[in-house]
């Protein structure tokens, strides 16, 4: 009975962090209608510059804080500088672009820092929470990230002047020029947004899985899983499918399929969702009067 | 900007979707506090006319707007300049409720009271609005989208406001009760008007200078008393 709570809890925990990674795939989708394979390369590669921080000797908190201000900066200049130039260009265009940066970012951090596997200190440390035998500290401060993220979200879109900006410009692009919201920097907000989240889903999953250049790809898949299975168009669904990922992907690992077809769930829910419920279980179509 | 000079004022205008010319060497003006209305068919080049003043489609010629060149501007830019405009479609931010709407259309503005303030006088324009504010927007029936869209263009305390086809797909009533606002907001907020119609009764209501566009050209202009006279006016419009 432990050992199922604890791959309940440790599912809940690594789903939180899928669920994030969902969260950033979510914000680029509902302002531009596209998914940006690259999410995960670009949050290997922020992983990489916190490591690269800490190696310096500056404090692990301090590297965190920077690197998630360099995430967001360099996801605002991709907005500008490359996704951007591509905005009137067809859909198949735009996805070769995501997969140019999936494979430049990729190479970019083979080529700087190794493709060997390098151990990434949890910023809560390798012991266990409390002295429990169920869950351990990084499991704990990963929920607990994951939490004050979709808090810090949801305030931040609901009760902010930027974040009801932002949810316009995502809605009604042309009317939002129209009272005045420069829509060109939002957009390349949501990016820089959208790759910051990513960032924090890349340093939560490099203590599990090891620091190499190919860390983020599983996870990928699995961050997509959860923002399909939450529905596209909703943050918090992204989050709820990431958990609920998390836990089928441990159960069913532990007790039914084994490890070696963890991925398989997440690659069978995304057909399956893709298939009968294409909305999500929390994408809510919109309700237009015409 | 010198008192005479007009809050609109335009030469030339030339508009393009893509290579196609659909505007050529339009020519009108919106003096202050006046209503100016333009008039004619579909695909006379009304609309495209507003979304050309509002930096939305390629366009040439000589615009000047509150007494700014206003070319060259982005829309963003001239909404700035204090041009609201209540596009055809209404605008609606569809799954927004009907309060974050009308926020959204202050959203220039920094000084949260005086947004308090407007957002207070825009209920007391649309009643309507005020029990329908926690509503998604999108559930709004056609009359109340129209409300909310020209309240949202109020938001942004215009000098100009530019309304495009306000009467279009509602029912009689509501159109009556649409213009009727539309002229006790003309009086109170002493905004001046570029109205976009098809209706030509309900233009000269409220119009006190009347421009006729057919295929992209200014075709007639006047007083709404010179252009009830007006025969091509008369028989395509007024039906007697």
């Amino acid at each position: 009975m432990d050992a199922l709570l604890h791959q309940i809890i440790s599912g809940i925990a690594m789903g939180g962090v899928y669920g994030a990674l969902g969260l950033a795939a979510v914000i680029v989708y509902q302002s531009t209608h596209h998914l940006n394979f690259a999410q995960g390369e670009m949050a290997m590669f922020s992983t990489y510059i916190a490591w690269m921080l800490m190696q310096a000797g500056l404090p692990p908190w301090a590297a965190l804080g920077l690197t998630l201000v360099a995430a967001f900066a360099t996801g605002m200049l991709i907005q500008r500088f490359v996704i951007h130039r591509a905005r009137f260009a067809p859909a198949l265009t735009t996805v070769l672009l995501f997969i140019a940066l999936l494979v430049i970012f990729n190479s970019l951090a083979g080529w700087l820092f190794g493709y060997s596997a390098r151990i990434f200190p949890s910023p809560f440390g390798s012991g266990r929470a409390f002295d429990s035998a169920l869950i351990s500290a990084h499991e704990l401060g990963s929920i607990a990230v994951t939490l004050v993220l979709v808090v810090a979200l949801y305030l931040f879109f609901n009760f902010t002047k930027l974040g009801l900006a932002m949810q316009a410009t995502a809605h009604n692009p042309m009317s939002a020029r129209l009272v005045g919201i420069r829509v060109g920097w939002m957009l390349a907000f949501g990016w820089g947004l959208a790759a910051a989240i990513g960032a924090v889903a890349g340093v939560l999953v490099a203590p599990v899985v090891y620091l190499d250049p190919s860390m983020m790809s599983g996870v990928l898949i699995y961050g997509f899983a959860a923002a399909l299975l939450g529905g596209l168009d909703s943050p918090w669904g992204a989050i709820a499918g990431g958990v609920i990922v998390g836990v089928l992907e441990n159960v069913l690992g532990a007790y039914v399929i084994g490890t070696e077809l963890k991925l398989s769930v997440a690659l069978m829910l995304i057909i399956g969702v893709l298939l009968f419920k294409p909305s999500g279980l929390f994408g809510k179509p919109v309700v237009t009067r015409v | 900007m010198t008192p005479a000079e007009p809050i609109v004022a335009v030469q030339g205008l030339a508009a393009y979707y893509g290579r196609t010319q659909v505007l050529f060497d339009v020519g009108f003006e919106v003096h202050s506090g006046g209503v100016t209305a333009l008039l004619g068919a579909n695909g006379a080049g009304k609309t495209t006319t507003l979304m050309a003043l509002s930096g939305l489609v390629q366009r040439e010629g000589d615009i000047r707007l509150c007494g700014v060149p206003g070319r060259r501007l982005a829309a963003e830019s001239i909404a700035r300049l204090g041009v609201a405009h209540v596009p055809a479609d209404r605008g609606t931010f569809m799954p927004l409720s009907a309060e974050e709407n009308l926020l959204l259309g202050a959203y220039l503005h920094r000084d949260r009271q005086q947004v308090a303030r407007d957002l207070e006088r825009m209920y007391a324009y649309f009643p309507r609005l005020r029990q329908r504010r926690h509503q998604q927007a999108g559930t709004l029936s056609g009359g109340e989208q129209q409300m909310l869209a020209i309240a949202r263009a109020l938001m942004l305390r215009p000098t100009l406001l530019m309304l495009d086809e306000p009467s279009f797909g509602l029912a009689p009533l509501v159109v009556q009760e649409v213009y009727q606002i539309l002229r006790t907001v003309r009086e109170q907020e002493g905004l001046s008007m570029l109205l976009v119609e098809q209706n030509a009764n309900l233009a000269f209501g409220i119009a006190t200078q009347v421009y006729l566009l057919e295929t992209g050209r200014v075709v007639a202009c006047g007083t709404p008393e010179q252009m009830r006279c007006n025969d091509a006016v008369r028989q395509a419009y007024l039906g007697h």
